[in-house]
């Protein structure tokens, strides 16, 4: 080829332009292919792809929109939702499954073995670790591993945390209400579901799109409780400081309207935190206002001595002889509290002391039949149907059941079992003037933000007349006046009410024990037109037993902190407003 | 080597048809990536726009040299580029399965990108001084079959099928160009079509997978057909008018496998429609026509071959890539010129075309 070199000018250039013309022929030829070949996909076989684009990513699903808030009567948020993100693999793009395991298992404190036997499956999706803890996820992101995922949720969230944990009750993984608030109001907290269409990657996961987002929130319904936070507070930081004072098994207490029954506040020590409450004790899941039965001691004694007055069959100041402190029934002896040897005692000083002998006088003048028919009017025995879930009926043994100490022991408060909110009810009713009230947790459900349901107070029958609830009301205040109750007296406020000692049966023995009591307190302020129903329960507290010792100073420090939230004014403003006119 | 009345001749209309396609293709990078979540992916438009950046320099030093100093050095560099394929063999970096990369500090180049540079330079010098009997006859194809054999044969030895075949075609290109014998050039037309079934068992079992699932995708329709199937929705779901602008389903739900890379013409036409390709089309087409053009009117034949060769490998990217995504060619991993995201092929592209502008540009100036 060297010899033509030299000689270039000879080929003719117009020979090579010709083939030119074939080179550009041959391309334009494969560029109306591919052209011929688009108008075929983009506009013959359009409708039949797009159709399969469609079904590919679009599902028709039901979806449901997030969890409502549960809010206090103030709209303060007790229960909320907050993203968090899963952790999730496609094992098979995993090539380094040991590796991996360890590193996520450290990271996200899991059983190595468990994880790389996931990371061993043959599918192409599974959750490492369901709503992760926020910093962790954050730290495993920025590894980038490859074939790890992360998917938001949402998790509930309870940002009071313990507060009215056991009220609020909890949720588990899916959403699903397990306990409390959360479980009595799933189908309302869990959101219609509703027909939507949505995108789908090429995983087959859900986006969480800002379509899904909208979507999602609505038809949300929030739920408002008559809980009041502020309220819920003083009564859980109260009961704490005495359970633990007196280093008790546990307490509860009860605040709520006696007109409208509305909860104001139900604590029980110990507490858990919803957030993390598989960490704690299942019994401390528990809410032992509604859902356990006690027997209540005297706290009940008031109730019998109301029946009493009701039917006109003694007044308050009618006397009965306590027997100097022994009384015989059957092979029984019945004693008084801390040996007491009373004589003669008005029905006021009856229940003023707490006398048990007074009280089986009382009841023996009211009759067993009389007896039972206002037990079941005053709501024991049988569900009161407050909202919230495993409410207990608690014991009443019907009449043919009865033993010849029967009626004795349930004068004061033995061998039948009530629930506190059972307790809290029927002295609701002596405080409010005779009407038994439904007792309720839930003030209203909101959809969407906007009121949609308002639960109402419910009156569930009459069970005193105004006259008999007035004379109740001052033979209960002369209990904290002069008698066991004094140290729930308030200054500046008439308080009424009666404490509760009660032996506990000891499940070795099946006898009375010597040694483990249930400390309370019931009682209402201001006496003469009360707002505050409230109960205080200690259960087997240890350096004193005597509910005027334990549960008593826990009601006034409760009532007294709960009336000045409430700016109700006592007696020594009035005072004080008078003196500047 | 510099003159003046380059500047006035340079031809502004061709350079800013580059630049918009360079432009669609960042667009289309970003709306491919913008809704994944790594933030890496989220940001190549970026990184597409410094290598554009850099793209513009090599095409300013292809610009600014005379090119027929590229005839005089055509050999050296073709034997310089062999060699660095021979190294890429032995020392490259080895991705999806194949060695095709070498790092050169905090670059990684993929030499099969410059090595169908190298032999188009090399088919251009030795066709370059033409024939005094006025006519190639077969012999005369020894040499530039070797030099296309060795450095096809080293390509496809990564394995970079695709590329290969591009260095096929434009020996191809050369054979139908030159003043071949027409008796010569229609007895190889024949055998080629005879020898043809016989390069099947040249590939490889992945690659006749490939091929076979272009005529039958469903065949295997989870992993070699996959993308030839999910390709085809997403531009036929595209349909007249397109999806819009980064509303893509196929693409932001990741049906679309290395959608911003070879399957970037799937994004396109699926957001963009017919319409849209119909204009990607026009601006190829006169690319392309343009290039021929220059090829046309090269002030010699060392021009004439080299702007031949450069429009000629670029519009076989442009047909492979644009045919594998709409199942008439197999999947061969060719990037779209000025589109797909990567910067070997688009420095290649940006250095050929500014060669190209040059030769038109001597062509006047002289």
């Amino acid at each position: 080829m060297r010899n033509h070199k030299s000689k270039s000018s000879v080929t003719s250039p117009q020979a090579v332009k010709g083939r030119l013309a074939m080179v550009s022929l041959f391309l334009t030829a494969l560029g109306l292919i591919l052209v011929g070949r688009l108008v075929q996909l983009q506009i013959i076989q359009h409708d039949r792809l797009a159709a399969q684009s469609d079904r590919q990513y679009l599902r028709t699903v039901e979806i449901t929109s997030g969890r409502g808030n549960i809010y206090d009567r103030n709209r303060n948020q007790l229960a909320t939702n907050i993203q968090v993100e899963s952790v999730y693999a496609d094992p098979k793009s995993i090539t380094d499954k040991n590796n991996t395991a360890r590193i996520l298992a450290t990271a996200l404190k899991l059983d190595p073995k468990t994880v790389l036997k996931k990371l061993k499956s043959d599918r192409h999706f599974v959750w490492i670790k369901r709503k992760g803890e926020m910093n962790a996820v954050e730290k495993l992101k920025q590894l980038g591993l490859s074939g790890i995922g992360f998917i938001a949720e949402a998790k509930r969230y309870y940002p009071k945390r313990k507060l009215a944990a056991s009220t609020l009750g909890f949720v588990g993984l899916d959403n699903q209400g397990l306990s409390g608030v959360e479980h009595f109001h799933h189908a309302v907290l869990k959101g219609n579901p509703q027909r939507s269409v949505l995108e789908k990657d090429a995983r087959g996961r859900f986006l969480w799109t800002t379509a899904y987002a909208q979507e999602i929130n609505k038809g949300k319904r929030d739920v408002v409780l008559t809980l009041d936070e502020v309220i819920q507070f003083i009564a859980e930081r109260e009961l704490k400081k005495q359970v633990q004072e007196y280093q008790a098994k546990s307490g509860l207490a009860i605040v709520m309207d006696p007109f409208t029954g509305a909860i104001y506040a139900l604590a029980s020590a110990p507490e858990f935190n919803p957030n993390n409450y598989s960490a704690y004790p299942k019994s401390f899941w528990r809410n032992d206002a509604v859902a356990s039965a006690y027997e209540p001691g005297s706290i009940f004694k008031p109730i019998v001595a109301a029946a009493t007055l009701e039917e006109g069959l003694a007044g308050p100041d009618d006397i009965f002889f306590c027997e100097n402190g022994s009384l015989q029934i059957g092979k029984s002896h019945i004693g008084e509290a801390d040996n007491h040897q009373f004589g003669w005692l008005t029905l006021r000083n009856i229940i003023a002391k707490s006398s048990n002998i007074g009280a089986i006088k009382i009841a023996q003048k009211l009759g067993k039949d009389r007896f039972y028919g206002y037990m079941q009017k005053f709501g024991f025995g049988d569900k009161l149907g407050v909202d919230l879930p495993g409410e207990a009926s608690g014991s009443l043994q019907t009449l043919p059941q009865w033993s010849g100490l029967s009626l004795a022991s349930m004068s004061f408060g033995h061998e039948i079992a009530v629930t506190p909110i059972q307790m809290a009810s029927a002295i609701a009713t002596i405080a409010n003037g005779g009407t038994l009230v439904r007792p309720r947790m839930t003030q209203s459900i909101l959809k969407n933000g906007a009121i949609e349901k308002t639960f109402e107070p419910e009156v569930m029958q009459s069970v005193l007349s105004e006259e008999t609830s007035r004379q109740m009301i001052n033979i209960l205040k002369s209990v904290v006046k002069n008698g066991t109750g004094r140290k729930a007296a308030i200054p500046g406020f008439e308080v009424a009410g009666k404490t509760g000692t009660a032996q506990k049966i000891d499940p070795a023995t099946h006898s009375y024990s010597k040694s483990k009591y249930l400390a309370s307190f019931i009682g209402f302020v201001p006496a003469d037109a009360p707002r505050l129903v409230i109960l205080v329960m200690i259960d087997e507290p240890q350096k004193s037993y005597w509910g005027g010792e334990v549960a008593a100073p826990v009601f006034q420090r409760i009532a007294r902190k709960t009336l000045r939230y409430l700016n109700i004014p006592s007696s020594l403003d009035r005072v004080f407003v008078l003196d500047r006119v | 080597m510099l003159d003046r009345r380059l500047f006035t001749h340079f031809n502004w209309w061709y350079f800013l048809l580059i630049l918009s396609l360079a432009v669609i293709g960042v667009v289309t990078i970003f709306s491919a990536n913008h809704a994944r979540p790594e933030e890496f992916y989220r940001n190549l438009y970026i990184k597409q726009i410094y290598w554009i950046v850099a793209g513009l320099g090599a095409m300013l030093f292809a610009l600014f040299m005379d090119y027929r100093i590229l005839s005089r050095y055509a050999y050296p560099i073709f034997l310089f580029t062999v060699l660095s394929l021979i190294y890429v063999l032995i020392f490259g970096t080895i991705s999806s399965g194949a060695r095709r990369w070498i790092h050169l500090g905090p670059l990684t180049l993929q030499v099969s990108e410059f090595a169908k540079f190298a032999l188009i330079l090399g088919l251009a010098k030795y066709f370059e001084p033409g024939k005094t009997a006025g006519q190639y006859d077969l012999q005369d194809l020894i040499v530039p079959a070797l030099m296309t054999g060795i450095l096809g044969g080293l390509i496809y030895m990564q394995p970079d099928l695709g590329t290969a075949l591009i260095v096929v075609f434009i020996f191809f290109i050369f054979v139908i160009s030159i003043e071949l014998n027409p008796k010569t050039l229609w007895r190889l037309a024949g055998t080629g079509v005879i020898l043809a079934p016989f390069g099947w068992f040249l590939l490889k079992g992945y690659q006749k997978t490939r091929i076979l699932t272009l005529f039958n995708p469903e065949l295997d329709p989870l992993k070699t057909g996959y993308h030839t199937i999910q390709s085809k929705i997403a531009v036929g779901s595209g349909g007249f008018w397109g999806k819009g602008l980064m509303a893509g389903t196929q693409s932001r739900l990741n049906f679309l496998p290395e959608k911003h890379t070879d399957f970037i013409f799937s994004v396109f036409a699926e957001e963009l429609g017919f319409i849209g390709v119909f204009v990607l089309f026009a601006l190829y087409f006169i690319l392309i026509l343009k290039g021929l053009n220059i090829a046309f009117r090269a002030a010699d034949r060392f021009g004439l071959f080299v702007s031949l060769g450069i429009v000629a490998s670029m519009s076989f990217y442009i047909i492979f890539n644009i045919g594998m995504t709409i199942g008439i060619f197999p999947v061969t991993g060719l990037p779209l010129p000025l589109l797909s995201y990567g910067g070997s092929s688009l420095i290649t592209n940006f250095f050929a075309l500014g060669l190209l502008m040059n030769i038109e540009m001597r062509r006047t100036a002289h």
